[in-house]
């Protein structure tokens, strides 16, 4: 059982606090994803995981050991870089030896240990080279290697796609699931990619400020944000959001009053509340007796294939919706939206908290 | 291409110019008064071919001054590096921010004293009746040691001065330069298990290692100069125990007999023996790099 419980984490430096009591339990076998913006503290708290951070206040346990003070090598963890952090002076093979020469042993089941993970990761043409006769790619899947072959309790990835090209990410990150199924480490994975995280995450941690903002799976984060900031991170493009003052099931907007007749929600008590709704949920043609209407013409249209992203202008507001290619309406051309209701999101603008109740 | 070949004539011109009159021309003067029987206040020379040089192997007080150089340069070049690792190493782990900023500037001030004033700093330092570093020692044993004139702790003594000045300069450059790596190797190495000297032995020195090279062999072209220390604290003494090459040619030269002749055979070898060494550890060192 490698579980991971983090109890009321903080980290402080000298005045600035950057992590408020963080709570998480991460299940054996589990493959979290910590999600959000740069400076939103993912990072720290997997290094805090790591040991390579001090914890402030809080407990930390892994597979029911109190490591909270534990140096970085007793805590059974291994971690992969978003620079790699492969020793520069060494071949392939003696940096993915180095850790298990550090555990002191054999000299054979080092060799064996290490042909075992260079199979997996087909590094076997790459043993003698240096880091920098790699190409980055290549230098990942060495620093995966060298985490794999410890055979820790708990892997921790630090952005480690950030520094490819999106072939090589894709590759690798599929590679990393496959991984995952294979040896069912239980992993924590930092990231700012909403794609790697909705696509390896059991749940995904979503960051805001040095607090978790949701913790949910990938589809209980896209369809129910908890929060304003969830609905606006996660998504692409970004979900559409009406400021509104209510009253009851209408809500007066810049784009006139829309009567949210088919919706369960909770009235939110400041009497204020933002509509969101995402791109892809608005289309040209009614689908339900239900659907808001509004009027716009087209400003702006983003060619992405088979989809095509357009900008409506309704009186002033500009709304972004997708639709198929075949389907798209050119730029200037008057059209009429469809908002379904039941993928309408109502939040209290002050809280940010979601109202809807589902 | 063309204005560039020749801005390159501009810039080497000069100091070319200046080399070839400052070293080329003693060099050549050194080789052929070597082969002459030139003598301080006798008149007349004539060549002797390699007389000079023969009569150097058989000189035992030659083989003696070989046998000091080569010691002091393993004594000083080592202890400069060894120092300059473990002092760095301490200030990194230990020590940040302005700290670090006040003791590095202290580190440097050694090594900017004039190496003159250095030996007589530390002459009297070693001082058996006024020397402060023999102040406890006297209180503890109730004798002082002479560290200049004791056969055993001459040489020593004069290379603490050296690496003094140097190691801890050098501390201060490796200090620089172990700030400037990537931080993630280190703590990969931590996750790896690595304790903190395995981090240093096996990860930090190694990805130092062409600076610590280019180091050492600057400290070696350093330590064949060490003339002007080793004149004032001991001149060569007690006997011949600390008498280097240059010593040895000084006194043969200018002190002792006047035999210039004799001692331009020597600085002669010297220069052969240590481009002959450089070349070869050049090369050495280059073809171990490149694997």
């Amino acid at each position: 059982m490698s579980n991971i419980t983090c109890k009321k984490l903080t980290k402080k430096y000298a005045d600035l606090q950057v992590v408020h009591g963080f709570d998480l339990e991460v299940k054996d076998e589990e493959f979290i994803v910590f999600l959000g913006p740069s400076g939103c503290g993912k990072s720290t708290i997997l290094r805090m995981l790591a040991g390579l951070e001090d914890i402030t206040t809080g407990t930390l346990e892994i597979g029911g050991r109190d490591v909270t003070t534990a140096e970085p090598g007793e805590r059974g963890v291994a971690m992969v870089f978003q620079n790699y952090a492969l020793y520069p002076h060494m071949t392939v093979r003696k940096n993915i030896a180095f850790g298990l020469r550090r555990s002191g042993l054999s000299a054979e089941e080092i060799d064996t240990k290490v042909n075992d993970v260079v199979q997996m990761l087909a590094l076997a043409p790459y043993l003698d080279r240096k880091p920098a006769q790699m190409s980055g790619g290549q230098q990942q899947r060495v620093a995966i290697a060298r985490a794999i072959v410890k055979t820790p309790e708990v892997f921790l990835f630090d952005e480690p796609l950030s520094n490819l090209d999106a072939k090589l990410r894709q590759q690798l990150r599929v590679e990393i699931a496959k991984l995952h199924k294979k040896l069912k480490t239980t992993t924590v994975f930092v990231t700012h990619d909403q794609l790697e995280a909705m696509t390896l995450a059991d749940r995904i941690v979503l960051m805001n400020a040095g607090n978790a903002e949701q913790i949910g799976t990938p589809q209980e984060i896209y369809t129910k944000p908890r929060t304003l900031f969830v609905a606006d991170f996660i998504g692409s493009p970004s979900m559409n959001f009406l400021p509104s003052t209510m009253e009851g099931p209408a809500a007066k907007t810049s784009v006139g009053i829309l009567t949210l007749d088919a919706m369960d929600f909770t009235p939110s008590t400041s009497g204020s509340a933002t509509l969101g709704i995402r791109p892809q949920n608005i289309s040209l043609v009614r689908q339900n007796d239900s659907d808001l209407v509004l009027n716009g013409t087209v400003v702006f249209t983003e060619y992405l294939g088979n989809e095509v992203m357009m900008v409506v202008d309704c009186a002033g507001t500009e709304i972004s919706i997708v639709v198929d290619a075949p389907n798209a309406v050119a730029e200037g051309i008057e059209t009429t939206l469809y908002l379904a209701q039941e993928f309408l999101h109502v939040f209290d603008s002050e809280s940010g908290l979601r109202l809807n109740n589902d | 291409m063309k204005a560039k070949s020749h801005i390159n004539k501009v810039f080497l011109g000069p100091p070319l110019f200046v080399l070839a009159v400052l070293a080329l021309v003693p060099t050549i003067a050194a080789i052929i008064i070597s082969f002459q029987n030139k003598e301080l206040g006798r008149r007349g020379t004539s060549f002797v071919g390699f007389e000079n040089y023969i009569n150097l192997f058989s000189d035992r007080r030659f083989s003696n001054a070989m046998k000091v150089s080569l010691q002091w340069e393993a004594i000083t070049v080592i202890g400069t590096m060894i120092v300059a690792i473990l002092v760095a190493i301490l200030l990194f782990e230990t020590t940040r921010g302005r700290t670090r900023a006040i003791i590095s500037t202290l580190l440097i001030v050694p090594v900017l004293l004039p190496r003159v004033t250095a030996a007589f700093v530390w002459k009297f330092m070693f001082n058996p009746l006024l020397g402060v570093i023999n102040y406890p020692i006297k209180e503890l044993t109730g004798a002082p040691i002479e560290f200049l004139s004791n056969i055993q702790t001459a040489l020593i003594s004069v290379a603490v001065v050296d690496i003094w000045q140097w190691g801890l300069f050098f501390a201060v450059i490796l200090l620089k330069l172990l700030e400037t790596l990537p931080k993630e190797p280190f703590e990969a190495a931590r996750i790896d298990k690595a304790r903190t000297w395995e981090i240093y032995a096996y990860v930090a020195i190694p990805m130092l290692a062409a600076p610590l090279i280019s180091l050492t062999f600057v400290k070696m072209v350093e330590s064949l100069r060490s003339f002007d220390l080793i004149y004032v604290m001991t001149r060569g003494g007690p006997g011949i125990v600390t008498e280097t090459l240059d010593m040895y040619a000084f006194n043969q030269g200018f002190v002792e007999s006047g035999r210039i002749s004799y001692a331009s055979a020597m600085a002669v070898l010297m220069l052969l023996t240590t481009i002959i060494t450089f070349t070869v550890l050049f090369k050495w060192v280059r073809k171990w790099q490149t694997a």
